[in-house]
């Protein structure tokens, strides 16, 4: 197993089947898909609604199982492993970003980025609010610190959980649709953003869109169409150059 | 590369300790726990105050029965007690004293009168006071002890009879002792129909001297026992307890433990009345506390699976999650333990502040069992309804973030109840140690419930095919789609509404009974006075001499003292099951009643006809399933040395809480006429009058006057006292209610909120949306308001039939306007909580969901 998987590759996912049961109906969202992601690389995973981009996120992210297959994730053979596993391996490297920005409306905007640091149980009390406020004035919130999240713009809300998605130190981040809740200048901000932070902390990125400006910042695009994944070929775009 | 070992991340014990702490405060300071924390500080408020006031109005209540036995515990003998009980008693720390009862005859001059001498030696009384003046008919002073040696105490009536004043000498036996003081009350008295004489009480050390006591004389011995004053009151009950069962075993036929009961029947029954209505108001907040947490709890949960969720997401454990949740309500509960109890604490000293002119002392402090009840009732019932969703919130799984309609899989609605129920029935019981009370309340309320919801669904089905649509408006028609499409959520608010509802109307109308019944056994002009041996030949002179003097009396009755001797021709005395009956030791007396008497039922066989042939005689049913007496037994009587026999034609059950003159024995007339009768009247004499009769007994110095106005006295004021409390518990308890009612709304409102907004967005007016939300607040207040009822008149008529023994009457005035006033309450509460979908614009509100 070890040798099918090498050492720079970040995500690797072999004949990966997703089937849900919808009344008496079987339903294929996934079908047999191959993929490899190496340390790094961003991702963009585009394709219709309803065509199975968030299963595929969930599952690569480990926030769900597969009907069959095998999906390796920082060096875990994620098919292998229970939830609770999961949750180790996600608390170990991975960080999300939501299109509804899942932000806990009880928690400001400070002890939104502090809750994943402190969860990882890597850093004291303290040590996290140093860390989220670090990262709330890189993403430009440094004044908007202690207001809860009803109080913040959409804009600023997606800033937040970005700074507490970067704030926990990932090796990989996953995306669901980042962009789809903002407006195109706020949008376009953020894509920004979230590029700059990922190539500052070295993350790969992963992520699902209907934004073709995200997509296009990307250096590797995939298709989802009927379950199945497509690979674009083609030359690096100039604004990926850029960016990533 | 390894794929096996996966710890869990870094949250250790500690830092989730912290991290609860922190999280719970973050919630609370941005107002999301409000409705819970409030739910939660109603709950153990209102539990302590009840816990706290029905327990030391209880020690209250039951001190003031200690002082009616005039100790905690009293032993009875017809002859002298052995030392080895005082000496047990003692070992175990608890006071003793003695007392004798015996009649004997008083001389001064040339008058003499018989007397119910007691004797009383030092400590006397252990519990309760003596009240004593220097003359007839003045102010009395509280004492705590008997008269001293060569000095005697006596009734009022006897100086009448004696034609003496206080500081003259009297006879008794062999000796002469000087009266010091007119004996106005002896709290340890007892109501007892039969301590006819007038009362001489002396002190124990002057009965050798006196030649009183002599074998054959008509002897009651008592020990009185209790525990120290400064004990606490469990310690008392526990020394106490351990005491009878030390002494049980070793009590002669001729000695028996006292109680309340067999000394005071009246008093008995209307306190175990009372403290039956302060459990169940004790159960209906318990279980209105329930109804809070659960409607909070199930909120709560549904408002933090995102988080939990989230947390998933980042890597913390189902595990984790779990304890993080269980510790923010373990926090939770605490603080707002603390909170409640402090509260609680408050408000029942406001309640016995309201109520202190009424009690002579202060109450006893509440136990340690008061408070332990009110420290774990709200955690407890939050456990027992929060388990279930705190358990689902451990399940949600982490694909919530990205696809929010996944709910966890949540226990179904009967195991949610059936743990919820459990946990509330044991408390009950741990309450009130009345299983009975609990099971019909908690059990019964809530299977009752449910059948009834269950119709409820059934029958809306029916409705919504029977009445077509569109014969109402778009809103209303919208309102009624929303009642109707989501049944579960419907019935959900009518079981919490009606659940509510019902525990107000149990408590208002078994209050409403109890006190009427009271006040039905207790009327401001009840006989206090008891006119006996009146003969034959003095009663038209005895009825004139009352009216004479202005005096209200009841008519008169024959009384005939007798003995029942055989049963069946079998002597009573010879069979060893039945011959130390107290029935069967002393003269029962015998009446005659052409009506069935206020305060009986006859259970069995018929009431006398007139005209009918023979002798009959119609009998207590408790005295009859104790002596073994059935219908048509054979019953003989021995009466002024003549037998009689009569067979049984009738059995009665008696109400003993009327303060009227209760018969065991009631005869035909035509065996009655045969023997030698006296008779019986009752009369109300007002305090302000009572000098009236010293002339009367002067005039008719045989006729026995019985002064019952302490024995009333002391119930009027009991009753009085508790009846006040009843108010105040129900009012408690309806404050409650009220506060559990919004919370039960609050909690559901978010849904409708939503609704109302987007139908703002689409377009509806204020006013349409209005209509549509008014009005399904209406209706759901209008079926809660029925459910109610019929659970309400369901349970009353099982409490009443087998705990409080009262006859119970369908509530026909409530029908009429409960249910439009609940649905008109729900309906303002519901336009109250959901004002701001109007007030607001929709974007904002939406916004905030």
């Amino acid at each position: 197993m070890t040798n099918a998987f090498q050492e720079t590759l970040l995500l690797k996912l072999t004949k990966l089947s997703k089937t849900v049961t919808s009344g008496s109906d079987d339903l294929t969202i996934l079908q047999g898909i191959d993929l490899e992601i190496k340390t790094g690389d961003s991702v963009a995973i585009i394709g219709a609604s309803g065509s199975g981009k968030s299963t595929l996120l969930g599952i690569m992210a480990g926030l769900d199982s597969a009907s069959s297959g095998e999906i390796y994730l920082l060096n875990s053979a994620l098919h292998e492993l229970n939830e609770d596993q999961r949750a180790a391996v996600r608390a170990q490297g991975v960080g999300f970003v939501f299109q509804n920005f899942q932000l806990l409306p009880s928690l400001n905007a400070l002890e939104n980025v502090s809750l994943p640091i402190e969860i990882s149980g890597q850093f004291s009390q303290k040590e996290a609010k140093q860390q989220a406020q670090l990262w709330l004035e890189k993403v430009g919130l440094g004044q908007r610190m202690h207001h809860y999240p009803r109080q913040l713009s959409g804009g600023e809300q997606q800033r937040v959980a970005i700074a507490r998605a970067f704030a926990a130190k990932p090796k990989v981040l996953f995306a669901d649709e980042p962009t789809g809740n903002l407006d195109s200048h706020t949008g376009e901000q953020i894509i920004e953003l979230l590029f700059e932070l990922n190539h500052a902390s070295h993350t790969t990125l992963v992520l699902v869109t209907h934004d073709a400006k995200l997509a296009a910042a990307c250096e590797r695009r995939l298709t989802m169409h009927d379950g199945l994944l497509h690979e674009e070929k083609h030359e690096h775009a100039p604004a990926t150059e850029e960016a990533c | 590369m390894s794929t096996s070992t996966h710890s869990s991340s870094g949250l250790n014990g500690i830092s989730l300790l912290n991290l609860a702490r922190n999280l719970l405060w973050r919630e609370f300071r941005s107002g999301q726990l409000s409705i819970i924390s409030l739910a939660l500080v109603l709950a153990v408020s209102v539990t302590t105050v009840i816990s706290l006031f029905t327990n030391r109005l209880d020690a209250g209540m039951l001190s003031k029965s200690t002082e009616i036995l005039g100790a905690d515990l009293r032993l009875r003998s017809s002859e002298a007690i052995a030392d080895g009980f005082y000496q047990q008693a003692h070992a175990l720390g608890l006071l003793t004293t003695t007392t004798l009862d015996f009649p004997s005859v008083v001389v001064a001059g040339d008058n003499m009168s018989l007397a119910a001498v007691k004797a009383v030696d030092e400590g006397y009384p252990l519990k309760g006071v003596v009240l004593i003046s220097d003359d007839a008919f003045s102010s009395s002073r509280q004492v705590f002890s008997g008269p001293e040696p060569g000095e005697v105490w006596v009734e009022s009536r006897l100086l009448a009879l004696l034609n003496i004043k206080v500081g003259d000498r009297v006879e008794v036996g062999r000796e002469r002792f000087t009266v010091s003081a007119v004996i106005n009350q002896e709290s340890d008295r007892g109501g007892n129909f039969y301590s006819l004489s007038p009362r001489l009480m002396m002190h124990f050390a002057d009965l050798e001297d006196s030649g009183l006591v002599e074998t054959g004389s008509r002897l009651r011995y008592r020990l009185l026992a209790a525990a120290p004053e400064n004990w606490d009151r469990a310690t008392a009950q526990l020394a106490l307890e351990e005491y009878q069962a030390l002494i049980e075993p070793h009590l002669k036929s001729n000695q028996s433990i006292e109680t309340l009961a067999d000394n005071n029947q009246a008093l008995s029954a209307s306190l175990d009345k009372a403290r039956q209505y302060l459990s169940l108001a004790a159960i209906l907040a318990i279980l209105l506390s329930g109804i809070a947490i659960a409607m909070a709890a199930r909120d709560y949960a549904q408002h933090h699976f995102d988080t939990s969720a989230l947390l998933r997401t980042f890597g913390a454990s189902q595990n984790q999650v779990l304890k993080l949740f269980s510790l923010k309500l373990f926090y939770l509960a605490l603080v707002s333990t603390l909170i409640g109890l402090a509260a609680g604490y408050f408000l029942h000293l406001g309640l016995l502040a309201l109520m202190q002119n009424l009690f002579a002392q202060e109450l006893p402090p509440a136990s340690a069992s008061a408070w332990l009840i009110a420290c774990v009732s709200a955690p407890l019932t939050l456990l027992g309804f929060a388990l279930p969703h705190l358990l689902s919130l451990g399940r949600v799984t982490p694909l919530r973030v990205l696809r929010r309609e996944l709910e966890p899989l949540g226990w179904d609605a009967w195991s949610i109840l059936g743990l919820a129920m459990l946990a509330i029935f044991a408390l009950s019981i741990w309450f009130t140690r009345n299983i009975v009370l609990s099971g019909i309340l908690v059990l019964g309320g809530s299977v009752c419930l449910l059948l009834l919801v269950r119709l409820l669904q059934l029958a809306l089905v029916g409705i919504h095919r029977l009445i077509p649509e569109q014969f109402f408006s778009l809103y209303i028609r919208f309102a009624w789609r929303q009642i109707m499409q989501q049944p579960r959520q419907t019935a959900t608010q009518v079981l919490a509404f009606s659940m509510i509802l019902m525990l107000m109307l149990i408590i208002s109308i078994v209050r409403q009974d109890l006190l009427a019944d009271w006040q039905r056994a207790l009327p401001d002009d009840a006989p206090n006075f008891f006119a006996m041996n009146i003969q034959q030949h003095e009663t038209e002179a005895y009825q004139q001499a009352l009216a004479h003097a202005g005096l209200a009396y009841k008519p008169l009755f024959p009384m005939v003292p007798g003995r029942l001797t055989q049963i069946n021709g079998n002597k009573v005395l010879e069979q060893e099951d039945i011959k130390d009956d107290p029935a069967l030791q002393r003269d029962l007396a015998l009446t005659w009643s052409e009506q069935i008497p206020e305060g009986n039922e006859v259970v069995a066989g018929n009431w006398f006809e007139p005209k009918q042939q023979g002798h009959f005689v119609s009998v207590d049913d408790k005295v009859a399933e104790r002596l073994g007496i059935g219908l048509n037994d054979q019953l003989t009587f021995e009466v002024a040395g003549q037998s009689i026999t009569a067979q049984v034609n009738s059995l009665r059950k008696i109400d003993w809480g009327t303060l009227t003159p209760n018969f065991y024995m009631i005869l035909s007339e035509s065996a009655l006429n045969e023997l030698p009768r006296s008779y019986l009247t009752s009369l109300y004499v007002p305090e302000a009058d009572q000098s009236k009769l010293m002339p009367l007994i002067r005039q008719f110095p045989t006729i026995t006057l019985l002064d019952m106005s302490m024995v009333f006295g002391q119930i009027q004021g009991l009753v009085n006292q508790v009846s006040l409390a009843v108010e105040y518990l129900l009012l408690l308890v309806l404050m409650g209610g009220l506060l559990v009612l919004m919370a039960a709304l609050y909690s559901s409102l978010d849904e409708r909120i939503q609704q109302g907004a987007i139908l703002r967005t689409l377009g509806a007016s204020r006013a349409n949306l209005r209509l549509k939300q008014w009005s399904e607040f209406a209706f759901l207040g209008l079926i809660s308001g029925i459910m109610a009822l019929l659970g309400a008149e369901l349970i009353s008529f099982c409490l009443y039939h087998f705990i409080l023994d009262l006859d119970y009457q369908l509530q026909t005035s409530l029908w009429l306007w409960v249910p439009p006033a609940s649905a008109l309450l729900i309906m303002l509460l519901g336009a109250h909580a959901t004002r701001k979908i109007s007030q607001q614009p929709p974007i904002v509100v939406l916004r905030e969901l």
